[in-house]
């Protein structure tokens, strides 16, 4: 270790796998923000790691809009690029803390997509995934079970209790609270009886129900006879053992990465359900814990957490966002692959997601006010991106590329693309 | 130039029209060193310098050497409804089941007094295809992903999933050592192509990787970076491993688009953007660069509700794209070595709901190219349902599976779980 040490601290950190206060300060900043902006990890230095945790789960960052103001917004023409503009300005904002993270995560996992809802559904059951991102987690299943754009993607929207549509009850179950393994085909029945009898209208997206086209009599429901309905099911989902830890399975994918120990998401799931399914007391359990900090690079980064930590590094007020680019790293917002959202494993570091990344930083330009800021060296360009402990195959490429690269501006260019395309950028 | 970057300034000149397609006009088409993409001991089999003298193509039946055989796999995303692809109109039953889901037998391409083809497929029959009936596993889930899961692994029973996919070990059999030996085209990247050794790709988009092959020294430079970013660190956690992977993935796929230009698309008329990837598919099997398998998803075939419009269409444009691609095939002398097939996660649930149906199990595979044409397979029975009210499969995905494995002479115990084995009669 002697020569390791001589090659300097930062080197000898990065063999010894601990990773420095920074490195962990921007890995906290990563899984509860979206992403690092410049200057965030030096404005956390005052704050040992863990205390930098505490610090981001306590601030107060959330966006909720009023119900004047979601109505004021017009949908009629190219409904689907304002939705996503919106959304993305939000995503990108430095301010984007763990309440975007947590909105974000819920799209994810309660999906509905523009491919059957109109944007102006979309856009109302974004507000309400919005007011419940770090709520309760019952609360939300209970309103999004009944919300348009969900009736209309799974098909509750006119399911009839004599012959229902079985859509919706099989999903809320497999994906959204139980798990494949915790229901039977027989739950999906009766659920998609108990789930009957709403109607949406197109135009005024108001929702009603009609009680002809409920299923009235009583049904044998995991365990329980009586007559149900959509509040009576969701309760009884949500009041299931399984229902706890397959949501905090869930999340602990996105914040911490990777499968909790079985002992871990006993312990965290005992959280979430002693406190009534509150998603902010599961958050603190899961986060200010030492895993958490040690959790560094154990995922990749989504195509979208890519993006976003692309723009915060061009610098959100100079790069001319275009909500066309997540489609084609395939990963759009309101347009899921299909009803269990995108999922997190190693296609989002694969060649395919190398060609179109480089494809879209190509068309990409250095702003004047990034030329002026940062030097064209390894480590001003590292340290803008927010990139501690490099690995020394990255620091050495970058090296090799500044020296045969001296022109200063072009220099700078070939930094800040590789810094980009780098394996650690790809990794959350 | 003004003070602005590289990256942008060059992607205005190179971006538009720097893509891997060939263009129509330029056959034969060229392999990478400029030689027609025939084997030069195979002249007759590949068909190429027919095509080039202009001569018409001859069918060479069985004759395909097995180097030269590819597989196009087209995967029916949602549950293909096969009692609407191959429909069992003599048995009075389907109308009870499905009193406005059914197709009108009088639209019907007759086939005998029993069954029926959808007469959206009319382009692609005329053609030959082969509809494998009762295609499913032993015990089927009503899941997506559940059923996805194990048609992509290749794994019926859907307990213990190998890590790789059922394609990409078929591409582990086949690999050479080929920069790229499978494909998938307009879906990004598939878990039925993951492999344990051969380079498997997803391409979404179709001028990817333009800067890869730039000469200017800047490009240069920065593929120079790129090798270094892929170079593997000693400390490399999996998902680093993985990233650095993905890396090198991208800088080989630029030695193989290299050489290539463009195609147009659209290129088969109503066909959707099945119709794209087939087109680009054919550019790529015409160009002869080592990609044997090609995987081609399509979406769209969950239909809950409004079955008849979606189906329909869904349907016409498979069968636009697949008749256009055949032709093309054909003009190429790839038509006796190139393997058309489609899977799907499930079938339709003969009882129809309001207007649509839910999750089935045994539906109907198709085949084309160098197979049988007409009906084969025993005919699942619509009285004698399972449990769930589903068809009751006759053909299982191993023995589907091995079939298509046969078509490499691969024996079915090297690329499955279980030694099933091929139907006979179906490949000719």
């Amino acid at each position: 270790m002697a020569l390791l040490s001589a090659l300097g601290p930062r080197l000898h950190r990065w063999f010894a796998g601990e990773p420095s206060a920074d490195a962990q300060r921007a890995h906290a900043l990563r899984r509860l923000h979206l992403t690092t902006h410049p200057g965030q990890v030096q404005a956390l230095r005052d704050l040992d790691p863990r205390a930098a945790v505490r610090d981001l789960l306590g601030r107060d960052n959330a966006t909720i809009l009023s119900e004047e103001e979601i109505a004021a917004v017009d949908f009629s023409e190219s409904g689907d690029q304002t939705l996503l503009g919106w959304y993305l300005e939000r995503l990108v904002d430095p301010d984007a803390g763990l309440h975007e993270r947590m909105t974000w995560f819920w799209h994810g996992h309660l999906t509905s997509s523009l491919a059957r809802a109109s944007a102006e559904a979309l856009w109302r059951q974004h507000h309400l995934i919005r007011r419940h991102a770090l709520g309760n987690f019952r609360d939300l299943l209970q309103e999004i079970t009944i919300d348009p754009a969900m009736l209309y993607w799974l098909d509750g929207a006119g399911s009839r209790g004599e012959q229902p549509n079985e859509n919706y009850a099989r999903e809320v179950m497999e994906l959204f609270a139980l798990g494949v393994e915790n229901y039977t085909e027989d739950d999906v029945r009766v659920a998609a009886r108990g789930l009957s009898g709403w109607r949406v209208d197109w135009e005024t997206l108001e929702v009603s129900f009609d009680r002809e086209q409920h299923y009235e009599r009583p049904l044998t429901f995991r365990g329980e006879r009586r007559r149900w309905n959509n509040e009576s099911i969701i309760d009884k989902i949500c009041d299931d053992p399984a229902c706890a830890p397959h949501v905090t399975r869930a999340i602990y994918r996105t914040i911490v990465g990777g499968e909790p120990s079985p002992t871990r998401l006993e312990e965290l799931a005992g959280v979430f359900r002693e406190n009534d399914l509150e998603i902010m007391p599961l958050l603190e359990a899961m986060a200010d814990h030492p895993e958490f900090l040690l959790a560094r690079h154990s995922r990749p980064k989504s195509p979208l957490e890519w993006l976003v930590g692309m723009v915060a590094v061009l610098g959100p007020a100079d790069v001319e966002l275009d909500p066309w680019w997540l489609t084609r790293l395939g990963h759009a917002p309101f347009y899921p692959p299909n009803v269990a959202g995108w999922p997190i494993d190693d296609r989002w570091v694969s060649g395919t997601q190398s060609l179109l990344r480089t494809s879209l930083l190509m068309d990409q330009e250095l702003s004047d006010r990034l030329i002026d800021a940062v030097e064209a060296t390894v480590d001003e360009v590292l340290e803008h991106c927010s990139l501690f402990d490099v690995s020394p195959s990255t620091r050495a490429a970058l090296d090799e590329a500044i020296r045969n690269q001296p022109e200063y501006e072009r220099g700078l260019d070939l930094l800040i693309l590789l810094a980009l395309t780098s394996p650690e950028f790809a990794l959350a | 130039m003004s003070r602005r970057s590289v990256l942008g300034a060059t992607a205005g000149v190179l971006g538009g029209g720097a893509a891997w397609y060939v263009t129509r006009d330029r056959a034969p088409w060229p392999s990478l060193d400029g030689s027609p993409g025939a084997t030069t001991d195979e002249p007759a089999a590949s068909g190429t310098d027919a095509a080039a003298a202009g001569e018409p193509f001859q069918s060479i039946v069985n004759a395909a050497p097995l180097e030269d055989r590819t597989l196009v796999l087209i995967e029916l995303q949602g549950g293909n409804d096969g009692l609407s692809t191959l429909v069992p109109y003599g048995d009075g039953r389907l109308a009870d089941l499905r009193h406005n889901v059914a197709i009108d037998p009088e639209e019907l391409i007759v086939i005998d007094d029993q069954f029926g083809v959808n007469p959206n497929l009319a382009a692609m029959h005329d053609q030959g295809v082969a509809y494998l009936q009762g295609v499913g596993v032993p015990d089927p889930g009503g899941s997506h992903f559940g059923m996805e899961q194990r048609w992509w692994a290749g794994a019926a029973e859907g307990n213990a999933l190998p890590h790789t996919g059922f394609l990409g070990r078929v591409c582990d059999q086949l690999d050479v050592g080929a920069p790229v030996t499978g494909v998938s085209l307009g879906g990004g990247n598939t878990p039925a192509l993951i492999s344990a050794k051969a380079v498997t790709l997803g391409l979404p988009d179709r001028d990817a990787g333009w800067y890869l092959t730039n000469e200017d020294p800047w490009f240069r430079s920065l593929r120079t970076g790129w090798v270094g970013l892929a170079a593997e660190s000693p400390d490399d956690g999996t998902s680093a491993k993985a990233a650095r992977r993905g890396l090198r993935t991208a800088i080989d796929f630029a030695d193989v688009i290299s050489g290539i230009t463009e195609v147009e698309v659209p290129r088969y008329e109503d066909s959707g953007d099945i119709g794209e990837s087939l087109a680009v598919a054919s550019v790529l099997l015409g160009a002869d660069l080592g990609v044997r398998v090609i995987h081609v998803p399509i979406g769209g075939f969950d239909t809950h509700s409004d079955q008849r419009g979606t189906h329909d269409n869904l349907l016409r444009q498979i069968s636009n794209a697949v008749a256009g691609f055949r032709t093309d095939l054909a003009d190429l002398g790839l038509g006796d070595s190139t393997l058309i097939a489609t899977t799907s996660e499930f079938g339709r649930r003969p009882e129809q709901n309001d207007n649509g149906t839910d999750h089935g199990s045994a539906s109907v595979a198709m085949l084309a190219g160098p197979v049988v044409p007409g009906l084969h397979g025993e005919t699942p029975s619509l009285t004698d349902l399972d449990d769930d009210d589903n068809l009751v499969a006759t053909v299982s995905m191993g023995e589907y599976y091995a079939t298509l494995a046969a078509w490499f002479d691969i024996p079915a115990t090297e690329v499955l779980d279980v030694a099933n084995a091929p139907l006979t009669d179906l490949l000719r």
